[in-house]
């Protein structure tokens, strides 16, 4: 099934490989300083570059294998996403409230999900194109599909993957045509489902997130102490920043958790609103490509898989820049490709891999 | 069918394209509006990074004049939490409860109410810090902050005071000289990091920061010894406390200030103000027969008196209006060498009248009494000298030898300095040099703040005081061998508040001397408060303790020499009186003390009183008390009458002493028969139901004399002779009792 043929490296995606790499260039710049210490390359740094490493060869083996081989195999990957999960909440041990690590700090099968869940909806919608949609009850399968892992993933009580796994599976939506009683369906069932998360799923703790976000100063030193400090970090960075390496609130630690899902308030901070622009500017081209990829994918199969990979960069990209700006409740989601975080790394590069698959094999028939 | 599903997919992806790029505009917006729209956070930020602390500076060093370091700043270790940063608070408090033995419910407490920085524990030992750094508690710091120290201990501890926990100085030359110690304070921007730790410190070098040091002009060697001697001097007579001061009298350095008792500064959170405080500069105490030398001095400068003229102390006894002044005993005629050697009361009022009240009263500010020595001790008090304008006949002649007058140890230091310093005053010179961190010492020079006398009075004045150290003065138990001292003592009685009168059991011994008088280098001043037992005059306790201090002293000079006590001798010819000494009157013992054991022979001896002896008619005769090892009965027998004889219906300036009629015994009875011609017999009035003030007033105008049985408090229901009793001679006296039917205050 290897297709390596001269066509596709002819064709071969240097937007989208010099888009990742610019990304991924700048993630690894803003590391080095996050975790800057005066002890040379830190710790963080060489697990980063090791999971780079990685994630490379696990990219450069997804774009071999021609993707329509991932059609069939979207079954296995998603049922065995489903049993990692599974067996997580049986072994797994909680750590820092949530039991989503199957070997701790190396594999979080929730991630692995994501990809399962885009490739199954990918099938689906293939399979029973999206147009035909024709009422709500046409999407109780892939409300299952989705569903199944988000429910585990809850149980986990990794609230922000789940939501993600959700916010990726709804991707799809777009493409769906659905009447507007439908849409007023899944609109009143949104709204049904934040109400049960509100009443019932939610810790204290995220309830005060989400209220941090309507009145940031209600708590400055408690639940609204990372956004706070997020916003005076991106707030002080002003217009072209404080210079690499020289952001007072990164550099004494007054963010919290830099390098991880707060990674772009540094970024911000140092940097100013121009960097701010430039690394959203890279996102969105990265999704406009994406979506240019789909639209001129030669099957189906191949355009949802595209969606799918854009929905699993833009989603957490929004939610973790709206957090890092204080206009979305603290969910913990890293910012993609960017923040600190080996297995989600990996995991993008595969998902990365899947859209240059897809980019490389447009006119392979 | 496939295409057209595709189509439409396009179409589709094509509206996602667009909620995409309008969803991260959104957030370019939202970027660009905290940035550049909406400063607060860079405000705020800056805020919560730069902070105008202040640093707190090493204090400088306190050397004495030996450069010995007598207080120092070393970096005592401070344990502070970030309870926001803490990631086990439970576990927290109580690890750290356990290593610095701190009650773990108001740790926790303390950790729940705050956020941020916040001290646990301060100074804590090296050891706790090590232990606690051990165990890697997020959220919990060391700081090293500089905390004083005294490597001497209570080694001049008065003067030296101390600073509190947060380098301020709040005692003695710590507190004197805050200013210069406490350095610059380093109020800088400084960088905080979230866990509150200090990142960028002040510009300004540590070691330019911290504090001045300071040499001051003690010598540690010296100060030791002193306080050494005192403190064995002050167990062995059972004083409460005491005083040695010696003074370099041409510069006016303070070479040993030695205070018992002394504390220890480095335990100053346990001491209460009261056992701070320098008894050197801040009590007043009255001086007692030590001012008769500045009152000779003060008459022979104004040329009252010469030094050959002479003073009929008659019987020993005369009458200034309101009181009646006695010797120990009858001296007769005396000079005014011979007035200071016996310490005669009656001399020297007579030289005190001859000197006049105002001449006496400038006198007396010329030595520095009444006003600060200007040595700049913190709260250095100025004794007591009331205006000359206020004094009655009866207050001059008691100022004259030391009663109602009240002066600092450090005030009499500074006035016998000054006669050993032809005749000029200088300030008490505390510190020597100073420097400023890493620079050069700046010296400070003596201070001269005026001539009290001119140098011939203060020669004239030495010399008659040498005599006082000789085989017929009170002091000769200053003597030292091969050096020539000069001296005075002084027995103050103390006053007791609660009486309202001059207790008759508690004194000040007071001595102070200048040696070598020829050429003196040191005036030193002993004070010892309230010394126990027979033995408690200045001749007695504190010339020997001078004697003591001054030969270790002279000593670290080059000049050897120890205490020589010299044998009592009569003095030659002017002791026209022969009789047996009155030793009832309690204003002047010295000379009673020169016949007493020393407390080392006393309680060498182990035995008490043994055989009561009188005092025999001649001095002479009286054999030299170490060997005696008896206390004469007299002081024993309980002698009911007043110390404070009143005769209001005197209007002459002084009774002139009655003529010399038959040796008195001693017994009331028999003096009161020859008092009779000098004073008429009266009838006691009746005293009972009285209060005090009314009994006193009614006591005057019939000159009788009151003595009060236990407190003068409530009114009389008890008094003795009866009323009615004719009373006469020299013994008028009326024992009261009063009804205390209450509790004091």
């Amino acid at each position: 099934m290897l297709s390596v043929d001269r066509r596709s490296l002819q064709n071969f995606d240097w937007v989208l490989t010099g888009l990742l790499a610019l990304i991924l260039l700048v993630g690894f710049v803003n590391l080095a300083s996050s975790t800057h210490t005066d002890a040379g390359l830190s710790g963080e740094m060489r697990r980063q570059l090791i999971s780079l490493g990685l994630g490379i060869v696990a990219l450069v083996v997804v774009v071999a294998v021609d993707y329509r081989l991932y059609e069939r195999l979207a079954i296995p990957v998603y049922v065995g996403s489903l049993l990692l999960l599974a067996l997580t909440l049986v072994i797994a041990p909680m750590t820092r409230g949530s039991q989503s690590w199957l070997v701790e700090g190396r594999l979080q099968p929730a991630e692995l999900a994501k990809i399962g869940v885009v490739l199954m909806l990918s099938r689906y919608f293939h399979r029973k194109p999206a147009g035909e949609v024709r009422g709500l009850l046409d999407l109780v399968r892939p409300g299952v599909i989705v569903g199944l892992p988000v429910g585990l993933i809850l149980l986990q009580r990794d609230m922000g993957v789940a939501l993600l796994t959700l916010l990726v599976g709804s991707t799809y939506l777009a493409l769906v045509r659905i009447p507007k009683r439908a849409w007023a369906g899944v609109a009143l069932l949104g709204v049904a489902v934040l109400a049960c998360l509100w009443l019932f799923v939610f810790q204290p703790y995220q309830r005060e997130r989400i209220l941090d976000v309507v009145d940031p100063g209600r708590d400055p030193l408690a639940s609204g102490y990372q956004v706070n400090q997020s916003r005076i970090a991106v707030g002080s960075g002003g217009l072209l920043g404080k210079g690499y390496m020289e952001g007072t609130q990164t550099q004494l630690r007054f963010l919290p958790t830099q390098h991880t899902d707060f990674a772009f308030s540094v970024w911000a901070e140092e940097w100013g609103f121009v960097g701010s622009l430039g690394v959203l500017g890279a996102y969105a081209a990265l999704m406009v490509w994406g979506l240019i990829i789909a639209r001129n994918a030669k099957d189906g199969f191949g355009s949802m898989l595209a969606v799918g990979v854009v929905g699993m960069f833009f989603w957490p990209e929004i939610l973790n820049v709206g957090m890092v700006l204080g206009v979305l409740p603290v969910i913990g989601v890293p910012l993609p490709l960017f923040s600190y975080g080996g297995s989600a790394l990996v995991v993008n590069l595969v998902a990365a891999g899947l859209l240059l698959n897809v980019s490389v094999r447009r006119w392979v028939f | 069918m496939r295409s057209q599903a595709l189509r439409s997919a396009a179409i589709r992806v094509g509206a996602l394209r667009l909620m995409l790029l309008f969803a991260l505009l959104l957030l370019a917006a939202r970027a660009g509006q905290l940035t550049l729209v909406n400063t607060d956070g860079k405000l705020h930020g800056n805020r919560q990074i730069h902070a105008r602390i202040s640093v707190p500076s090493a204090r400088g060093l306190i050397l004495d004049r030996d450069r010995t370091e007598l207080a120092i700043s070393v970096d005592a270790p401070s344990i502070y939490v970030v309870p926001r940063l803490l990631e086990d608070r439970k576990r927290t408090s109580r690890e750290l409860a356990r290593i610095l033995d701190l009650d773990r419910r108001q740790l926790g407490k303390r950790i729940e109410g705050h956020e941020g920085f916040t001290y646990v524990a301060r100074w804590v030992t090296e050891k706790q810090a090590e232990r606690i750094a051990a165990l890697e508690l997020q959220g919990v710091g060391i700081e090293y902050e500089p905390r004083r120290t005294y490597p001497a201990g209570s080694l001049a501890a008065p003067l030296i005071g101390f600073a509190d926990i947060d380098g301020v100085g709040v005692r003695g030359v710590e507190q004197m000289l805050d200013g210069w110690l406490k350095g610059q304070p380093r109020v800088a921007d400084v960088q905080r990091d979230a866990r509150g730790r200090l990142l960028s410190s002040s510009p300004l070098d540590p070691r330019l920061a911290a504090g001045g040091d300071v040499v001051l002009s003690i010598d540690s060697g010296l100060q030791g010894q002193a306080e050494a001697a005192l403190a064995e001097a002050v167990k062995a007579s059972g004083a409460k406390g005491g005083v040695i001061i010696s003074v370099d009298p041409k510069t006016g350095d303070v070479l040993a200030l030695a205070e018992a008792p002394g504390f220890d500064p480095n335990r100053f959170r346990h001491m209460s103000y009261e056992n701070t405080r320098s008894r050197s500069f801040l009590d007043m105490v009255e001086p007692g027969s030590t001012m008769k030398a500045f009152v000779v001095a003060a008459a022979l400068d104004a040329g009252a008196i010469s030094p050959e003229q002479t003073f009929d102390t008659g019987e020993g006894w005369m009458r200034v209006p309101g009181k009646t002044i006695r010797d120990h005993r009858p001296y007769g005629i005396l000079d005014p060498a011979g007035v200071l050697t016996v310490s005669s009361n009656v001399g020297i009022v007579q030289i005190g009248q001859q000197l006049g009240p105002e001449a006496h009263y400038d006198a007396l500010l010329r030595f520095g009494f009444g006003q600060p020595t200007g040595s700049g001790f913190p709260t250095e008090s100025g004794g007591l000298v009331r205006d000359w304008q206020d004094w009655q006949p009866v207050d001059h002649a008691t100022i004259s030898f030391g009663q109602g007058i009240s002066v600092t140890p450090m005030q009499l230091a500074m006035a016998v300095a000054s006669l050993a310093n032809g005749g000029e005053r200088m300030r008490p010179r505390l510190v020597l040099a100073r420097r400023r961190p890493m620079g050069e010492w700046e010296q400070s020079e003596p201070t001269s703040v005026g001539q009290a006398v001119s140098p011939e009075t203060a020669a004239s004045v030495i010399g008659m005081l040498e005599q006082v150290v000789s085989a017929q003065g009170t002091g000769r138990r200053a003597a030292l061998a091969n050096v020539r001292v000069a001296g005075k003592t002084g027995t103050a009685q103390k006053l007791d508040r609660a009486e309202g009168r001059y207790s008759q059991t508690r004194y000040t011994a007071w001595f102070f001397g200048i040696a070598p008088a020829d050429d003196p280098r040191l005036a030193i001043v002993v004070a010892l408060d309230e010394p126990q037992g027979t033995a408690h005059t200045g001749g007695a306790v504190a010339a020997p303790l001078f004697a003591r201090v001054a030969a270790a002293q002279l000593a670290h000079q080059g000049i050897l020499t120890q205490p020589e006590q010299i044998a009592a001798r009569p003095l030659p010819t002017l002791m026209a009186e022969q009789e047996a000494p009155e030793p009832t009157e309690q204003e002047e013992r010295d000379v009673q003390a020169v016949q007493e054991p020393t407390i080392e022979s006393r309680t060498k001896a182990g035995a008490t009183i043994a055989t009561p002896i009188a005092r025999t008619p001649e001095v002479a005769a009286v054999p030299d008390p170490p060997e005696v090892r008896q206390v004469p009965k007299v002081q024993e027998t309980p002698r009911p009458k007043a110390e404070q004889p009143r005769h209001v219906a005197s209007t002459s300036a002084v009774a002139k002493p009655p003529p010399v009629s038959a040796p008195p015994a001693r017994s009331a009875v028999l003096q009161a028969s020859h008092e009779i011609e000098a004073l008429p017999a009266v009838f006691v009035p009746d005293f009972r139901g009285e209060t005090v003030g009314a009994a006193r007033s009614k006591a005057a105008r019939e000159s009788i004399d009151l003595h009060v049985l236990g407190v003068a408090d409530g009114r009389v229901v008890e008094q003795s002779p009866a009323p009615g009793t004719i009373l006469g001679g020299r013994e008028r006296t009326v024992i009261l009792s009063f009804a205390t039917g209450r509790e004091s205050g």
